[in-house]
């Protein structure tokens, strides 16, 4: 990684070291595309699984600087990771595909991409990728800074950027601007001292829960950001910072809204389930047991369930916009920041403990109504299509929001819930009680829904809570990314509920275990399955993960092998 | 080795192989990628593709096979068969996928029945071929 501060060697020597993901799930494409970018002298990373892909980016915050994604991929649409990285991370998104129509391309550009490449992709193309970094840059810049005059702006983001005559270069950014930079590090996870860096906004959990409150005050219908920005109180933040995020908001939202009416046509019924159980505002586990069964089963990469469940809350609670709320509370997850990838561990949770919608609901009729949505959101988020069992893991963290929960405005808090969970049952290896607060746990029960593409949802729900990190169990970071951007999250958050995190992750730890052990326990919570193969959990390290192309879960023809190659 | 210095043979082959359009550009670019730090890169990505590719092409079989109608999966799985093909610029390789997804488009699933048996042939014939190269490469080293 780079150092910090303006004389970070990679920022000199730009566009060289220009930290770059590559997303492919063709193992081919993967090694050439790794090699042309070493070429270009980029610092690359590969990743042939989306999820994994946002695992990395979540777990490494600011650890990147560009991802380059192919659109179709097994285990999640391109375009839906576009969108995640674009909320959650902000980094600029170049797509990939062999199929250069038109419409795919404008779909690639509405989701927020910076470039559409088409395969099969010249090393000339991706010498200029650069190109999208620097523009960035200087935007995040110009928002932040945009009272302060050019000069200031280009020395803040030219210096680092550019390594040419024209911009001042060399001077520390002024004391002024660095307190501006401290500032915003405050909400960062990394708290890296680069000015480019901070230049960025990073849309934390606060940050998001301020924008999601406002545009909840204003009605979904009339907002506007500078509405949104008035109402936010947030001084540093620019107009076109709120503008840039509402879009990605809205897209967000749309996209939630669709699925969440292909959901309906699927599956009606669980609504039905789901809805007078939830009225109940007890235990309506039946309910979310059966949904979660049945929505784990239906698809991995379907993220409906959240809408879907949203809806079903919205019968029984009094929130006039259950989609708009089902989207808050997917972007909250999404524009959180940190790096938890709740994809793998929390997919498994078909059994999990059924929570009555109604509870989460409940616990966040303190707050506004699209809050009641992200609780739940969070726990479907967790659930990872692949049937693994992490029942236990939601339930923890429901249970310690329900009682954090304080303002309605704690989205993200109970986001967090899910990946604190893991997190501590990893290093505190304690004995925990049975799952029985789980199933209390409203927005566990939804976790249950098991919402097979949930991780990000949960995943921004853990990133919300990634903000500080001091936490003392840092070494977690080492551990499964998931669980320890649980860790952190949740530890940033909340100290009081570790406690209850700790008795209700027994289990947790029971599946986990640490280090090494893990990676059993993980193949047999995570049976290989037809989409995503054998999960690795450790497989965060993008250039971990592929060393070996040929260890893919790909079956061989061993005559076609054979017959390749001659001694 | 670049291309351009190989052993006759190596090169006529080379040469035989652009010129008969079994392959185009993209080879040129893996030949260009190919240096110190990766001597064999070329062989290697071939390879990879063909140990990659024999899965698709037995999953576009068994689609074929027990649900010849699912059209969207045929064109889905030959879809990903033709990014990966373009990888190492198989050029006839792709053009006989392109033809399978048209007959894909309009579901003519006898037209899809012959452009895979076109497909597969191809595969194998440019298989061969560059096993062929390689090992002329290799001698030649």
């Amino acid at each position: 990684m780079d150092s910090c501060g303006f004389s970070s060697p990679r920022t000199e020597c730009f566009p060289a070291g220009l930290r770059v993901l590559v997303v492919d799930d063709d193992p081919t494409w993967l090694k050439i595309l790794e090699k042309m970018l070493k070429k270009c002298n980029y610092e690359v990373t590969t990743c042939n699984l989306a999820r994994e892909a946002l695992d990395l980016l979540r777990e490494r915050k600011d650890g990147f600087d560009i991802v380059i994604s192919d659109v179709n991929m097994p285990d999640m649409d391109g375009f839906k990771l576009l969108e995640h990285v674009g909320l959650e991370m902000d980094l600029p998104v170049i797509m990939m595909s062999v199929d250069g129509e038109t419409s795919r391309v404008m779909k690639g550009v509405q989701h927020g991409a910076c470039d559409y490449l088409l395969k099969p992709i010249r090393m000339k193309e991706l010498r200029n990728i650069w190109q999208h970094v620097f523009r960035k840059r200087i935007h995040e810049v110009r928002d932040i800074e945009g009272h302060e005059s050019l000069d200031e702006m280009m020395l803040r983001g030219g210096a680092d950027l550019l390594d040419d005559g024209f911009f001042f270069g060399g001077d520390p950014v002024p004391g002024k601007k660095r307190k501006d930079v401290d500032h915003k590090s405050d909400d960062r996870v990394g708290g890296d001292s680069s000015s480019l860096k901070k230049a960025r906004v990073v849309w934390t959990v606060d940050l998001h829960q301020k924008f999601v409150k406002a545009v909840n005050l204003i009605g979904f219908e009339k907002v506007g950001p500078k509405k949104i920005l008035d109402l936010m109180g947030v001084p540093w933040l620019t107009r076109e910072n709120v503008a840039s995020h509402l879009q990605k908001y809205r897209l967000y939202l749309s996209r939630l809204q669709k699925e969440n009416e292909l959901r309906t046509a699927l599956g009606g019924s669980m609504h039905s389930d789901l809805s007078p159980k939830d009225a109940a505002a007890g235990p309506g586990n039946a309910s979310l047991q059966t949904l979660v069964s049945k929505s784990s089963k239906q698809s991995i990469s379907l993220q409906h369930d959240n809408p879907r469940i949203c809806e079903g809350l919205t019968k029984a609670s009094p929130t006039p916009m259950a989609e708009a709320k089902a989207a808050e509370i997917n972007d909250l997850s999404k524009s959180s920041t940190s790096s938890i990838s709740f994809d793998r561990s929390f997919g498994q949770s078909s059994d999990a403990k059924p929570e009555p919608a109604i509870q989460v609901q409940y616990s966040w009729s303190a707050g506004a109504p699209p809050l009641q949505f992200k609780h739940e959101q969070k726990p479907q988020a967790r659930a990872p299509p692949v049937g693994f069992k992490h029942e236990q893991k939601p339930p923890l963290r429901f249970k310690k929001e329900q009682q954090q929960q304080q303002a309605p405005l704690f989205v993200a808090e109970h986001r967090f819930d899910h990946a604190p969970v893991a997190v501590h049952h990893r290093t505190e290896n304690k004995a925990s009680d049975s799952p029985s607060p789980a199933a209390t746990d409203p927005r566990y029960s939804k976790a249950k829904r098991g919402q097979p593409s949930k991780a990000t949802k949960v995943e921004s729900t853990a990133a919300l809570f990634c903000i500080q990190p001091e936490s003392p169990f840092t070494d977690c970071l080492t551990m499964d990314p998931i669980l320890s951007s649980i860790w952190n999250s949740k530890t940033s958050h909340s100290q009081s509920l570790e406690q209850n995190l700790y008795d209700d992750s027994w289990h947790i730890n029971a599946f986990l275990g640490t280090g090494s052990a893990l990676a059993s326990d993980y193949t047999s919570q995570y049976p290989p399955n037809p989409y995503l193969g054998t999960i690795d959990p450790f497989c965060f390290n993008g250039q971990d993960l592929i060393t070996d192309v040929s260890s893919l879960k790909f079956p061989i023809d061993p005559v076609i092998d054979e017959g390749l190659y001659i001694a | 080795m670049e291309g351009n210095q190989l052993p006759c043979q190596a090169s006529y082959m080379r040469n035989a192989l652009f010129n008969q359009g079994y392959l185009d550009d993209q080879f040129l670019q893996l030949e260009d990628l190919q240096d110190e730090a990766n001597p064999h890169f070329v062989e290697e990505v071939v390879k990879l593709f063909y140990s990659d590719s024999a899965r698709l092409i037995r999953n576009i079989e068994l689609t074929l096979e027990n649900t010849p109608s699912d059209f969207e999966k045929l064109d889905n799985i030959m879809h990903q068969y033709k990014g990966s093909s373009s990888s190492i610029g198989a050029k006839k390789v792709k053009k006989e996928c392109t033809q399978f997804q048209e007959y894909c488009e309009v579901e003519n699933i006898d037209g899809c029945l012959r452009t895979f048996q076109e497909v597969k042939q191809e595969h194998a014939s440019l298989k061969r071929k560059l096993e062929n190269y390689f090992q002329l490469v290799r001698e030649a080293r």
